[in-house]
């Protein structure tokens, strides 16, 4: 019973979200995204090979554990293209290139609706999200255009457009002194390899001895830039023409060219705080 | 007044070297020529060997030019470092903290714990940064299977 009204209220929360976006629709600037990311994935629905971000399937399998869909799995597919789109402010939904839903916010009213929700699981279920992960959730998703593209093809050799990543606000990381991470105050810890967390934990001894407690690095679009409590340091540019070389009989031939690809149009960086570190207001990526 | 006209003679001789010294450095600086210096054949069995048969080199060049390292793999350019003389100290100052922090823990070398207890060099390594960028010569250095 307590579940039934718990659903009823997660119901007119949402209603209550949507009948918002009417009332603000249209209504006052949105502020302008700082960022964007840009990702694209390809369905075959012939095969059930999977592209995505510009790697194809057998590219993807060589990088990560993905493999392709099964009959089962590719039956329900019925659609041509879902679009996801998230910018500060709004978030749009679009169906085989037709707008379905689009709804507009302030980032106080999406903290007062994960709060809801978060009480919520935490009555039904007895599980909380922490309050420092959803608001950093919230707080990015209203700095940043997103956009999720997931398209369907049975031409095989059709690709994903490769993703991208404009970021200019380095993401703010803090390493502990036994090497674990946490992401924009979401804490990772138990999610790597123990070898991970003892890498880590001898980078931060590294860093003490070279006396240093924060670094801010950063790509852009083929020059990494690294600064430590403030100084900076030598800058590297990359080249197209010699990572294809070094990879000519590396195991990375295969899909360097979709690297080349993102790294070239990319832009992102990290602001790492070693223990005792604090991290820089005004770093930025790119001017 | 012979002896003194031999003095004179070595003062000469002096200034003019002095000036040609200064005039040569001048030069260098605002013409950064590059010199190769004799290429060298990595040893096979060795960690280098290893590396580049591993990315397929069978040639690996640096140039060192005043603010520039430039990185080729087989004659293709790989990667530039672009520095002022600043970053290069801070660059120094950062490596030779974490050698000598290293030290104690690792190498046990004589020479690096002789650095370390100098608290001079350790104090100055920025400038040795700067040396670098301001060096006037530029040198090309190949390794070749």
């Amino acid at each position: 019973m307590r579940r039934k009204y718990a659903f009823v209220f997660a119901l007119l929360l949402v209603i209550s979200l949507l009948t918002t976006s009417v009332a603000f629709a249209g209504g006052g600037d949105s502020p302008k995204p700082e960022g964007r990311v840009f990702l694209d994935s390809l369905i075959n629905t012939i095969n059930g090979d999977l592209s995505i971000g510009g790697f194809t399937a057998s590219e993807l399998s060589a990088l990560l554990n993905v493999r392709s869909l099964n009959k089962d799995e590719l039956d329900p597919i019925r659609f041509k293209s879902i679009g996801i789109q998230s910018s500060p402010g709004l978030l749009a939904v679009q169906y085989n290139g037709e707008n379905i839903v689009s709804i507009t916010w302030q980032g106080y009213e999406l903290r007062n609706v994960f709060n809801a929700a978060n009480n919520i699981l935490h009555k039904e279920y007895n599980f909380r999200i922490p309050k420092s992960m959803g608001y950093s959730v919230i707080n990015g998703a209203d700095r940043a255009l997103l956009q999720l593209e997931v398209r369907t093809t049975e031409d095989a050799s059709m690709v994903s457009e490769p993703l991208l990543v404009d970021l200019p606000v380095p993401i703010n990381i803090d390493i502990s002194r036994e090497g674990y991470l946490t992401v924009e105050d979401i804490s990772l810890a138990g999610l790597f390899d123990e070898r991970v967390n003892e890498g880590l934990s001898e980078a931060v001894r590294f860093a003490e001895y070279a006396e240093v407690k924060s670094i801010v690095s950063c790509w852009d679009k083929g020059t990494l830039t690294l600064s430590a409590d403030g100084k900076s340091y030598p800058q590297v540019i990359l080249y197209e023409e010699g990572i294809k070389e070094v990879c000519n009989d590396y195991s990375c031939a295969g899909y360097v060219n979709n690297f080349i690809e993102i790294l070239k149009y990319s832009t992102a960086g990290v602001d790492i705080a070693i223990p005792g570190g604090t991290h820089s207001q005004e770093a930025r990526c790119r001017e | 007044m012979k002896h003194k006209g031999v003095q004179y003679f070595v003062l000469v001789v002096y200034v003019v070297f002095a000036l040609l010294g200064a005039y040569a450095f001048y030069y260098l600086s605002q013409n950064q020529p590059v010199f190769s210096l004799p290429s060298l054949k990595v040893k096979e069995g060795s960690e280098m060997h290893a590396f580049m048969n591993k990315v397929g080199a069978n040639e690996i060049t640096y140039v060192f030019e005043k603010g520039k390292i430039t990185f080729s793999i087989n004659g293709v350019r790989c990667c530039k470092m672009i520095y002022t003389a600043e970053e290069m100290g801070n660059l120094i100052e950062t490596v030779g903290n974490i050698a000598f922090g290293l030290n104690g823990d690792y190498y046990q070398s004589d020479l690096l714990a002789n650095i370390e207890r100098d608290p001079f060099i350790r104090d100055n390594l920025n400038l040795v940064g700067k040396f670098i960028y301001n060096f006037p010569i530029g040198f090309r250095l190949t390794f070749y299977t």
